[in-house]
């Protein structure tokens, strides 16, 4: 078992013009499972394969346990990787599969055996050990690469997208299955994913890449209640959180937000954002922070209206598309399920005003994130 | 009616497809024929079929005509250079597919390009170069430029075959602890088992087959392989056409059972260039 | 702390060079080097025995004299330019035939195939044998049809040797042609080919009109290919007819062989300089061919 520190790590492949990793830093500690999130092409296989070795670092350091790794080879890291494509070899059974990277390794013959035996039964293997990977449904193979991972007993695991080629159900009891493995063996586990469910059901923290360049790291209900910036507020959170463009004035020594000609009572003391007053900034409402109801607390709420222009009833809840005059996306709602609405309406929202997020245009950069996680950790 | 005209024109089909199986199998059946009839049976009708076999006509071409000795010489010739090609070629061919170093593509377009050089430009340098060094009238020089010849046509078929692999399983293997050359033994090289087996029988057909720079480099008769020694025989023993179709079906016999067994292999290696 | 970053082949290099190495090895000593060796032989008379001797360009003036090699040059563009065009219009034929749903196993490829991989001296004698004048199969047709007027020693006249020595080309490679077609033909969509045969477009029109321009690259493909490989005919050659009779059937390879190995005028240097012209024609020819069609990588042999 290890801990992984990268330290202003850079990645270039040759002939790229741009860095595919950018002065990345992040510290994962021994035992943690850490997600790594982004979207597609941001860079997460390029850093788990410089962890793992098949990738050269250009400049910055990785240690591992302490030590530095920039120049060891792959093989002589003691690490596993899961692939999306689970590269099972083709030609081997499952069982030659388990223990192909033990007898390099040279263990003796009964411990691998041992090992082997112990995984497959674990993973419910131990019928199909002698089948070849054609010869497997898709779980099976992933749970055959997940068991080449386990037998190897490294420190550290790395997991690039395992689950993104199984099915939905699959995918959901393979999630628990591996929560449980990490629970059990207690090692330091690196699993890079694009779906935040996934993320955020996994992860002990989560780390988020944009274009190479680490965005956010921290618990992932942190991280979604406060997204550092605009990326991670639209990334996290699905229907994604809407984001408008807003104009600040003082009310009194209150806050208000301007929207086309609408006034969005913000309730905030003044002095938190003096400085914004009097200029546009970007506020973020989460579509599962609204309501039609007003809240009972009216102290803390505020509202808007809208005309609706689309209406998904999905049963448990309802998801309204409303057109509101100076917001130029749409803004998405999640209403009770019973909320019985036409295509049309006009009406009103609330939403408690500690839930509201707001950005610097120019930076997209969170303004008042302490203020609003002081809040967030009050009410939780 | 329609039916009927559909039948006729598909049996008009049918009549073409067994008019042309015959012509180009036709003369490989008459040889056939020939090999298991005397001169003077063939001599008084030219397309009958045996009425006997005289299978004894193998065992004479093969024991008295030389046959052994060129059959075995083939036998060498062929399988060294098949087997020094399928290692040489397997080793590059890996490589070009899964190094990306600076070259790479030049020296792979620099050998697969020999691919269309006439044999003229190197046979009479060749000649020479042997003769120098003592391997001029050998089956080790003919086996040496053999490799050389057989050399693109082995790279090019290996490397394609190579960069299908998933590089994933490649970095797999790294992960599991082993080393460049490992993983191309345990990994690249079986997982590459039909390409390899596919370069082989092709190489091992074509170099069997192989007339011109055998003729060029080979001149003394316990050296020669079979196509020269059939040429030979046919040159001595003109007349004899009975004997002469034996000899032939002597050489051919190894291709057709590899044909027999496999066709499809021999079919998409010969045709995997022109496909494409 | 001064690390050391590796760059992505750094490292690699003893590897590489190992894997890389023989076969490296093998293309210099046994391609690289005879091809200039032939070059720079061209440039020189050599006799055995003797030193060899430079002489500039002579070897190319005497060659632009040399009628036997612009007879020899004719006869192997015929065959280069024919041949081709013969064997791939009769595959695509065949192969349009074939794919109308006529029946097909397994056996008919093979049958059909099975020519391409007999060698040429096994094809050129049972060839000489067909052509015989007294019992060949040709000759014995025409007496069936009662047109033994047509009959003739096919090989050993100058006005039809060559054209019997194509025939037998074209027999032994017309099954190769054929099968990369029906795999093309396969390829084609199965809507184009149905929906023309709606409009009723007749049998060679939609040969003409869809599946040739949709086959095109593989045609141009086999075609080239075609013409590189009988550029460099030999074997069929030299057994049959050894370019006779009266030059009729010598090739540039034969004509080659024959200065170099047959004649005795023990000059090495002379074959070296119709070779290295030969080469570059050749060379020329892929070029032209490859910037007409930009039809990279398909030139196999
Ligand atoms: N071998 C390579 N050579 C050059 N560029 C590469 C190479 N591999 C990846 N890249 C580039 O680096 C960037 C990051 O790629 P990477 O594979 O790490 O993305 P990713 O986040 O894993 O995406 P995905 O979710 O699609 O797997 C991409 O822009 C990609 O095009
Ligand atoms: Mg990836």
């Amino acid at each position: 078992m290890a801990s992984v520190a990268l330290e202003n790590v850079n990645k270039r492949y040759d002939k790229a013009k741009e860095l595919a990793v950018d002065s990345l830093s992040l510290e994962v500690e021994d035992g943690e499972f850490l997600v790594i999130l982004g979207p597609s092409g941001c860079g997460k296989s390029t850093v788990l394969r410089m962890i793992a070795g098949l990738e050269t670092i250009t400049s910055g350091t990785l240690t591992i346990g302490g030590k530095l790794m920039n120049n060891v080879p792959a093989k002589d890291r003691n690490i596993a990787m899961v692939f999306q494509s689970y590269a099972l070899y083709p030609h081997m059974t499952v069982k030659q599969n388990l223990s192909f990277g033990l007898r390099r390794r040279r263990i003796a013959k009964d411990e691998i055996a041992r090992r082997v035996e112990e995984t497959s039964t674990m993973l419910g293997l131990s019928e199909l050990l002698r089948r070849k990977p054609h010869a497997l449904s898709g779980g099976q193979r992933q749970r055959v690469a997940l068991g080449r991972a386990i037998v190897r007993e490294p420190e550290v695991f790395l997991f690039d997208e395992p689950l993104s080629n199984l099915d939905a159900a699959l995918r959901v009891n393979t999630r628990n299955e591996l929560v449980k493995q990490h629970q059990r063996l207690g090692t330091t586990m690196i699993y890079v994913t694009h779906d935040q469910i996934e993320a955020m059901t996994m992860g002990e923290r989560i780390c988020i890449i944009n274009n190479g360049r680490l965005v956010q790291v921290g618990k992932p209900l942190e991280v979604y209640r406060n997204p550092a910036d605009t990326f991670v507020a639209k990334f996290l959170g699905n229907p994604p959180m809407n984001l408008f463009s807003v104009h600040l004035a003082a009310a009194g020594e209150k806050v208000s937000a301007r929207i086309g000609k609408q006034i969005l009572d913000l309730k905030w003391p003044l002095s938190e954002l003096v400085e914004h007053v009097g200029s546009t900034v970007i506020l973020g409402v989460r579509p599962e922070d609204t309501s039609e109801i007003p809240p009972t607390n009216k102290g803390e709420a505020a509202s808007l209206t809208g005309r609706i222009s689309a209406i998904e009833a999905l049963g448990s809840e309802t998801l309204v598309v409303l057109d509101i005059d100076g917001v130029d996306q749409a803004f998405r709602a999640r209403l009770s399920r019973y909320a019985t609405y036409q295509l049309g309406d006009k009406i009103r929202i609330y939403t408690d005003v500690s839930s509201l997020h707001i950005f610097d245009p120019q930076t997209s950069m969170t303004i008042l994130d302490s203020t609003i996680s002081k809040r967030a950790t009050t009410s939780l | 009616m329609k039916q009927l005209s559909r039948l006729s024109v598909r049996s008009a089909l049918f009549i073409l497809l067994v008019l042309y199986t015959a012509y180009a199998i036709g003369p490989l059946i008459w040889l056939g024929s020939m090999s298991l009839r005397t001169t003077s049976e063939i001599d008084s009708s030219h397309y009958a079929l045996p009425n006997t076999f005289h299978w004894w006509k193998f065992h004479e071409a093969w024991a008295n005509s030389n046959y052994n000795n060129y059959f075995w010489n083939s036998v060498f010739v062929a399988t060294t250079s098949v087997l020094v090609l399928v290692v040489i070629g397997a080793m590059a061919g890996y490589c070009l597919a899964r190094y990306p170093f600076r070259g790479n593509r030049a020296v792979f377009f620099a050998i697969f390009s020999t691919i269309m050089l006439p044999p003229q430009i190197t046979v009479i340098s060749l000649f020479q170069i042997l003769v120098k060094y003592g391997l001029f009238d050998t089956l080790t020089g003919l086996t040496l430029v053999y490799i050389g010849v057989q050399m693109p046509i082995t790279l090019y078929i290996l490397e394609g075959f190579f960069k299908r692999i998933p590089r994933d399983l490649f970095d797999a293997a790294k992960i599991d602890g082993y080393g460049d050359f490992e993983i191309f033994w345990r990994i690249g090289l079986p997982i590459a088992m039909p390409a390899v087996v596919t370069v082989m029988i092709l190489n091992f057909i074509l170099l069997w087959n192989e007339f011109l720079y055998a003729v060029v480099l080979i001149t003394s008769d316990e050296k020669r392989t079979l196509p020269l020694g059939v040429q030979k025989f046919m040159g001595d023993q003109f007349s004899d056409i009975g004997m002469v179709a034996t000899g032939a079906m002597i050489s051919i016999i190894p291709v057709i059972i590899a044909y027999a067994f496999f066709s499809e292999k021999i079919i998409q290696g010969m045709t995997a260039g022109a496909v494409k | 702390m001064s690390i050391w970053y590796r760059r992505e082949s750094n490292g690699q290099w003893p590897i590489i060079a190992l894997f890389v190495g023989p076969a490296l090895l093998g293309y210099i000593l046994l391609t690289i080097y005879p091809v200039l060796l032939t070059i720079y032989n061209s440039f020189f008379e050599i006799r055995p025995r003797n030193a060899a001797a430079f002489i500039g360009w002579k070897n190319y003036a005497a060659l632009a004299s040399d009628r036997t090699f612009w007879l020899a040059v004719r006869h192997t563009l015929i065959w280069a330019l024919v041949a081709p065009v013969l064997e791939v219009v009769l595959g695509l034929l065949l192969a349009v035939t074939i794919y109308a749903r006529a029946p097909l196993g397994r056996f008919f490829r093979v049958a059909w195939f099975s020519p391409v991989l007999i060698s040429y001296v096994v094809v050129a004698i049972m060839w000489s044998w067909l052509y015989n004048y007294d019992w060949g199969l040709v000759n014995a047709g025409l007496r069936a049809l009662n047109l033994e007027g047509l009959q003739r020693s096919w090989l050993g006249e100058p006005g039809t040797a060559l054209w019997a020595l194509i025939v037998v080309d074209v027999w032994k490679w017309t099954g190769f042609h054929l099968i990369v077609c029906l795999a093309a033909v396969h390829g084609l969509p199965q809507e184009v080919i149905e929906s023309a045969e709606m409009d009723n477009c007749g049998w060679l029109g939609k040969i003409y009109f869809i599946v040739v321009p949709m086959l095109a690259p593989t045609l141009i493909g086999l075609l080239v290919l075609g013409f590189v490989g009988k550029m460099k005919v030999f074997d069929l050659v030299w057994i049959m007819t050894q370019g006779g009779p009266l030059w009729s059937t010598e090739t540039v390879s034969t004509y080659v062989y024959k200065r170099a190995f047959d004649w005795n005028t023990f000059d090495l240097g002379y074959p070296c300089g119709i070779a290295t012209v030969w080469f570059a024609a050749i060379l020329l020819c892929v070029i032209l061919f490859t910037t007409v069609f930009r039809q990279r990588e398909k030139l196999e042999y």
